[in-house]
């Protein structure tokens, strides 16, 4: 099996190179098969020139996943059912998945893929996205490898005029995990909501680079990172809102909250505001420290040890995310999923 | 309906803009190669440690490559510049001495005027050489040391210049600190006293006058434990049709609880090249306060930074950058915590009109020895029209879980809502926008001494006209 390293979730314009933010450099091994197609799922070819959309990851992982032969698939949908998509890793795998929501169609989707733990591989997802006028797409992502699995979840989505894409994603267990996502607002009174819920520890780290780009008038974004990190966890946030010119009356807002559990940790956060427009709103926040001592001491007046007060933590980190997830199918499936990694602890 | 956009008047750079007959200056020849640095280096009767470290920074520079982020500086060839202009004049400490026209250049930019009723000492900087220096007797007489950083070089203070020179901005942080290295000229040596407070500020003013020529001071301050200094900067040049470059470097020590504020108006022409930097080391309990203001230049890259090293050692950067036609000003600030209980907060604001473009960008790193590290950023960014960009970038980087930090940014235009409000209690639209944009820059212009808020606000000089239709 042969690799090719390439850089992707590169910000967009870089910063300081000794902050070490400005991209990061993933090994892929070349040749991996298609391995999310085995889900009983109704496909079709798409034609690669129909779904040429700019990603989070970026143009190195979309060209080496062409060079790899990884060819673009369809997911047929029959509008408000749930379309599921499980997968558990057994080998490299690399997929590209699209989905178009008609005009004012509603289209859920649920991924959730996962691996054993004694696979040792990389998978890359890229699921690529298209809302029509008036139409909703619902995703909701589960990211939860084994240890030797590492992992590249890559988004990226078009909205067109009054469409909306709302994706939620929770992001725990594994290795390396890199996320990219990317929504092109490119229709009037387009929208988008990004909802990350993430828990690292014991050494997994997690790369994100999200992008909301505003294209046309009254467009909004708004993206939300929760978290918790411990034991030698490294988390990077790439945030960007890109108000282009010509998108006046348009809303971008980012906020990430993150609980730092102790100090091994790495957390960074790069939260850009991109502007070439007047008549704009753009705002970030972050809040990012340890648990307020009051709600730690609370939790353990009441018999709760502070590891498992910590446990409470991380997981309602999860929640925060999953109950954001509008279908109520794929919302009970991952706060399911989450109720039973805290079950087993 | 028509709508006209509020229209922000350009700095009013009348004051700045007056170019002296530099005739009887003394230019090294354009360019930067070895036999330049070492004519310098004699020129300036540098000492031997001196002469080998300006060579060493050269060699570094050529070794370097560009900094591959930030504005385009394409436009500046080195071998366009000259390195070194030493005016027709000796340095004097008074300003009768002075030499007409350069004394009357600093007339108009009110530095005599300033120095006889708000400042405890002045150095005038003129292109590569300071033309005047002095500092009041009773500030002399607590033992307070400010000169021109050549005669720190070779005076009683040389082995602490030597100590200190380039150890907090290295030439290998980066290829314009090698730059400056190579062929610093001019700039200023404080030293403070323990428990010395300095109750009135000194002040340096950089003036650039030769075309095509670049500024390469260095200043040094040492502010010993328990001391207390408000030293201000301020910078201009008229304008040429080709690229000047302004490569300062600011070193700034703050012994344990002492507190130095540094305040800087910077209103560099349009086709300077403002690659600058500036770095301070707080002990414990120190205190660094750093108040930015950015109008002029072609191109800027100037982040302060700070690292807070000492336990309990504190932070403020209040920073505006005023960004119009043919600007790029890429503005902010960087911190570190080191020491335990740091704190800082940070406030920048940024103007963007007529085609300008303004990026704000910061670091906040928390290393993870900084337990009980707080820091709070604020950016604001305001567009007063679809020409110009704004960007923000900033970065935060915690190591450790005993560290509470908050970022809020934002971005957007005048309030319709609030021109209203004003409005409707009877202020005309011009006053109302007006009003807005200089609120908007209010919280700079109150730290600032009241001349130089007189002198920001003049560089800001708002005017409103115009409806909305």
């Amino acid at each position: 099996m042969t690799a090719e390293k390439i850089k992707i979730n590169s910000l967009v314009p870089p910063t300081w190179n000794r902050l070490k933010v400005n991209d990061i450099t993933v090994e892929l091994p070349t040749g991996s098969a298609a391995g999310m197609t085995d889900q009983g799922l109704k496909t079709s070819e798409a034609k690669p020139a129909d779904w040429q959309i700019d990603t989070g990851c970026g143009t190195e992982l979309s060209t080496f996943l062409e060079k790899n032969g990884t060819k673009p698939v369809l997911v047929a949908n029959d509008g408000d059912n749930l379309v599921s998509i499980k997968k558990t890793y057994t080998e490299n795998a690399a997929d590209i998945i699209c989905f178009e929501a008609k005009e004012g169609q509603t289209v859920n989707i649920l991924t959730d893929v996962t691996s054993d733990e004694n696979t040792e591989g990389t998978a890359v997802l890229q699921v690529l996205l298209k809302a029509e006028k008036g139409a909703k797409i619902n995703l909701a992502q589960v990211v939860r490898p084994g240890k030797g699995m590492k992992v590249v979840n890559d988004i990226g989505s078009q909205a067109a005029e009054g469409a909306q894409i709302n994706i939620v994603q929770v992001f725990m267990d594994g290795s390396d995990i890199s996320a990219g996502c990317r929504t092109a607002l490119k229709g009037e009174e387009a929208a988008t909501e990004n909802h990350v819920g993430l828990v690292r520890t014991n050494g997994q780290t997690l790369d994100m680079n999200y992008v909301a780009k505003h294209l046309a008038k009254t467009t909004k974004a708004d993206i939300n990172v929760t978290g918790a990190l411990s034991k030698n966890a490294q988390k990077t946030f790439r945030g960007t809102i890109d108000f282009v010119k010509g998108c006046t009356g348009s809303d971008g807002k980012e906020s990430e909250n993150m609980l730092l559990l102790d100090d091994t940790i790495v957390n960074k956060t790069v939260p850009l505001i991109l502007c070439t427009e007047e008549t704009v709103a753009g705002s970030h926040g972050a809040t990012i420290g340890k648990p307020a001592e009051d709600i730690l001491f609370y939790m353990t007046s009441r018999g709760i040890t502070r590891e498992r007060a910590v446990e409470i933590l991380e997981r309602a980190s999860l929640e925060a995310a999953a109950n954001k997830i509008e279908n109520a199918e794929a919302k009970e499936y991952v706060l399911g999923i989450i109720a039973g990694k805290y079950a087993d602890e | 309906m028509s709508e006209e956009k509020t229209y922000v008047e350009d700095v009013n750079r009348t004051i700045y803009d007056v170019i002296d007959d530099d005739k009887d200056s003394f230019k090294l020849e354009q360019g930067l190669t070895e036999d330049i640095i070492l004519q310098l280096s004699e020129e300036k009767k540098d000492p031997e440690w001196m002469r080998d470290f300006r060579l060493k920074c050269l060699k570094m520079y050529n070794e370097m490559t560009f900094p591959q982020w930030g504005p385009g500086i394409e436009g500046l060839d080195m071998n366009r510049i000259y390195t070194y202009v030493r005016p027709n004049a000796r340095m004097a400490n008074s300003w009768d001495d002075v030499p007409e026209d350069i004394k009357n250049t600093f007339e108009r930019l009110g530095i005599p005027q300033a120095e006889r009723t708000s400042l405890a000492g002045v150095g005038a900087q003129y292109d590569s050489e300071l033309v005047y220096h002095n500092m009041q007797k009773e500030v002399e007489e607590q033992g307070v040391i400010y000169t021109d950083f050549e005669s720190a070089l070779k005076g009683d203070y040389a082995d602490l210049v030597r100590e200190k020179f380039m150890t907090l901005l290295t030439p290998n942080d980066h290829k314009y600190n090698a730059l400056h290295g190579a062929v610093w000229s001019g700039g200023s040596f404080v030293y403070v006293p323990k428990g010395v407070k300095v109750s009135v500020p000194l002040q340096s003013y950089f003036r650039f006058n030769a075309k095509g020529a670049g500024q390469f001071e260095h200043t040094l301050i040492i502010v010993e434990e328990g001391a207390d200094l408000h030293f201000i900067e301020g910078c201009s040049a008229p304008k040429y049709n080709v690229a000047n470059l302004h490569t300062g470097a600011v070193e700034l020590f703050v012994g344990k609880n002492a507190r130095l504020r540094y305040s800087t108006i910077e209103s560099w022409s349009k086709n300077m090249y403002n690659l600058n930097s500036k770095r301070s080391i707080v002990e414990e309990g120190g205190r660094m306060e750093w108040v930015s203001g950015s109008f002029g230049s072609h191109i800027s890259y100037l982040y302060p930074s700070t690292i807070l090293k000492g336990d309990n050692s504190t932070m403020e950067y209040t920073g505006i950058a005023f960004g119009s036609t043919g600007q790029d000003l890429d503005t902010g600030m960087k911190v570190i915590h080191i020491g335990k209980n740091t704190s800082s907060v940070v406030n920048t604001k940024s103007i963007s009109k007529n085609g300008g473009c303004n990026t704000t960008r910061t670091s906040v790193q928390v290393m993870p020895q900084a337990k009980g590290a707080k820091s709070v950023v604020s950016c604001e960014s305001l567009m007063l029209d679809s020409e110009s960009r704004s960007d923000t970038i900033p970065v935060m980087d915690i190591r450790t879980d005993d560290a509470d930090v908050g970022h809020e940014a934002t971005i957007g235009s005048i309030s319709d809502e609030a021109v209203f409000y004003m409005m409707s209690r009877g202020m005309s639209e011009e006053d109302a926008r007006a009003l807005i944009v200089s609120g908007f820059a209010d919280n700079v212009s109150r730290e600032l001494p009241m001349e130089y808020a007189a002198e920001m606000n003049n560089l800001i000089r708002l005017e409103m006209k115009g409806t909305i239709g």
